[in-house]
């Protein structure tokens, strides 16, 4: 066990020009040692070498200074190696072509080597601060998987072992015994630095849950040997921060509550089917299956790859699935991702359970399902979440890159009355604005002029609820939902009964809605302020809004009984 | 008027005895000078009215005395909208008793 501690923190003092404070930093390559393709352009004598180093928090490009091209021939610094840097020089040229020489990032003289360290790789449930590039390890002689089932035999001291939640990436001298619940397809990968096969296996144990990626010679010496449900030692692996983009593995700090366990009886199958995926335009297999139990409830989940393709169970099965994904696409539905594992038919009482319910009475059952949950109508979509004011406010809804959307319970406090409509062309779906020329309006975009603008609202209104107030954009349709007439009779009344106006505007005040709306932010002048527009607004149904209320309270009062 | 008045349903009636509370239900049936109601909870509410206890509408707010024989003795009623939600109302009964600090 070495007793280095990497410089946590240099890198991005590098980055923000801050290296002094990290003046001989230790650092772990992390890559293979790439020779630099020669430049014709350049007069370059001599062989260069760079690659990718670690401060445990960040990674940068490493270019070595030629004199330490025997140390890099010679194997004496490879991959894995930790160093300690005694000279360096910061380039802050961001590089954007590694072959010239002059967008090199940092040259490193002296080199003392530490300890080198070999250990496989395991990702260990961290936030991810690190995005490691899960370099093929190399297992310690004696490392590796152990099959509890099989009698193991060793002939040293019984291992430590350690629950997975235990598990660092700063001990190395551990075994885990743990239950394997997921084994991935083998799958290869090819990228710049070459190609190649992985795993990925989830193990668990009472204390949590990991993911042990194999690579390479790893899947022709473990990938037959490993049995999901199945109980194994494991040791000697690198333990990896985890990468949240190829892991979603549950832990306490990433704990999604998307992801479920359920346990059903599967009540349809769907035929194979076949989807190119828009992002990387594969041809995907899925295959919906319905599952239902005793809350008579069924929810439609979708399997994905190899399971939907050697979903072989026709004779409603009681399937445990495992980290499936909730999603809400046609009411609620769940998906199989990339984590998720199945087993049927499971060995467990409940599944007992499910099986005599459904042989006795759930055959015959009609099920709710979550399809008919989405709310009909024509501009209702997904059921977005209900916020109040200042939660919108705190959670900065609108400031991020896509919109978001919400869904508020408010009472209109006032409505901005000037300017709230304007003459918009009558065609079908043009409404662009018109100008009056000569008595006549004029659309520019269909070329024609009309005798009368079809007025259309557009206008904010200042909305509150108890947590405080704000300015929603209403157009037409929200528009007439609140003042109660359309853009033309009001306008009518604006021209000839200024009195009926202002009295139908002040009786659309203080009314409740719920509304539906969009937050986006704009940068008008330099000024960035995140506009909210209501896409619809409907009258509150008390009911339904009290009953939600109602489990609010109830849900409140069972958790301040625990 | 100083004292607080419960809002309770059937159920709640031999909780709320010698109390003046309110009570919500729709009339099922009239009996001379008294009427059953069927409180939020769905169950008979017997009602003595009175000459300011009057019924007018299907669905009516009770204020009376719980009785020992559990009847209400109405002191004055008001009457409610046809679509009324018991169900709703029940809730805030349930929630209200559920909570009585912060409704007394």
């Amino acid at each position: 066990m070495s007793n280095f501690q990497l410089s946590e923190g240099a890198i991005h003092a590098f980055e923000t020009n801050n290296s002094a404070q990290f003046p001989t930093p230790i650092l772990q390559i992390v890559t293979q040692i790439k020779e630099i393709p020669s430049n014709n352009n350049s007069a370059q004598k001599q062989t260069r070498y760079r690659c990718v180093v670690s401060d445990g928090s960040g990674i940068i490009n490493v270019f070595f200074a030629t004199q330490l091209n025997p140390l890099i021939e010679s194997s004496q610094i490879d991959r894995f190696s930790v160093l300690k840097i005694n000279q360096y020089q910061n380039q802050n040229q961001k590089p954007s072509n590694f072959n010239a020489p002059s967008n090199m990032n940092n040259q490193q003289q002296p080199v003392q080597q530490l300890p080198k360290n070999d250990y496989a790789s395991v990702q260990k449930q961290k936030p991810p601060q690190a995005q490691f590039n899960n370099p093929p390890p190399k297992y310690n002689s004696g490392g590796g998987f152990t099959n509890v089932s099989s009698a193991p035999v060793h002939s040293g001291p019984a291992p430590t072992i350690f629950q997975i939640k235990n598990v660092n990436p700063y001990q190395n001298k551990w075994t885990i015994k743990a239950r394997l619940t997921q084994k991935s397809d083998i799958k290869t990968w090819s990228n710049q630095r070459g190609t190649g096969r992985l795993f990925n296996a989830n193990f668990i144990d009472e204390s949590g849950e990991i993911r042990v990626t194999g690579f390479n010679d790893q899947v022709d010496q473990f990938y037959a040997m490993l049995e999901v449900g199945k109980v194994y030692y494991l040791s000697s692996a690198r333990v990896n921060l985890a990468n949240s983009k190829f892991n979603k593995t549950k832990n306490e700090y990433d704990a999604k509550d998307d992801f479920v366990d359920v346990l059903g009886v599967v009540t349809e199958v769907s035929d194979l089917t076949e989807i190119r995926t828009k992002a990387t335009n594969k041809v995907l297999s899925k295959r919906d299956l319905t599952i239902a139990d005793d809350s008579m409830y069924s929810i439609r989940l979708t399997l994905w790859g190899a399971d939907a393709e050697n979903f072989g169970y026709s004779d409603n099965p009681v399937i445990a699935f495992q980290s499936v994904k909730v999603g809400d696409y046609g009411g609620r539905t769940l998906s199989m991702m990339f984590n998720s594992s199945m087993l049927a038919n499971p060995d467990i009482p409940e599944a007992f359970r499910l099986r005599s319910w459904y042989d006795s009475t759930g055959k015959s059952a009609s099920f709710n399902s979550f399809a008919s949950m989405a709310p009909s109508g024509t501009t209702s979509q997904v059921e977005t979440a209900v916020k109040n004011i200042d939660e919108i406010k705190e959670e900065a809804l609108g400031m991020g890159d896509k919109p978001d959307y919400y869904t508020l319970n408010a009472t209109v406090v006032y409505i901005r009355n000037e300017n709230m409509t304007y003459p918009a062309c009558p065609s079908e779906n043009c409404n662009k604005k018109v100008i009056q020329e000569d008595g006549q309006w004029r659309c520019e975009n269909c070329q024609r002029t009309y005798p009368n603008p079809d007025y259309r609202y557009i206008f904010s209104v200042n909305v509150s609820d108890h947590t405080g107030n704000m300015w929603v954009q209403c157009f037409n349709d929200t528009g007439k939902e609140i003042v109660g007439i359309s853009a033309n009779e009001l306008m009518d009344f604006f021209e000839n009964d200024k009195e009926k106006f202002d009295s139908i505007l002040l009786k659309a005040n203080f009314n409740k809605f719920q509304f539906r709306c969009r937050a986006k932010n704009e940068t008008y002048n330099d000024n960035t302020r995140v506009k909210h527009v209501a896409v619809s607004a409907h009258p509150i149904n008390f009911v339904t809004e009290s009953k939600k209320l109602y489990n609010l309270i109830d849900g409140f009062k069972k958790i301040s009984v625990q | 008027m100083e004292k607080p008045t419960p809002r309770i349903n059937s159920s709640l009636l031999p909780k709320y005895v010698d109390t003046t509370v309110r009570i919500v239900g729709k009339v099922q049936e009239h009996r001379g000078t008294s009427v059953i109601l069927q409180a939020s909870d769905k169950k008979p509410v017997t009602v003595e009215l009175s000459p300011d206890c009057q019924i007018a509408s299907e669905y009516v707010e009770i204020i009376g005395k719980v009785q020992n024989d559990l009847k209400v003795s109405g002191y004055s009623s008001i009457p409610l909208s046809e679509n009324f939600d018991l169900d709703a109302y029940n809730g805030l009964v349930l929630a209200s008793n559920s909570n009585p600090t912060i409704f007394t």
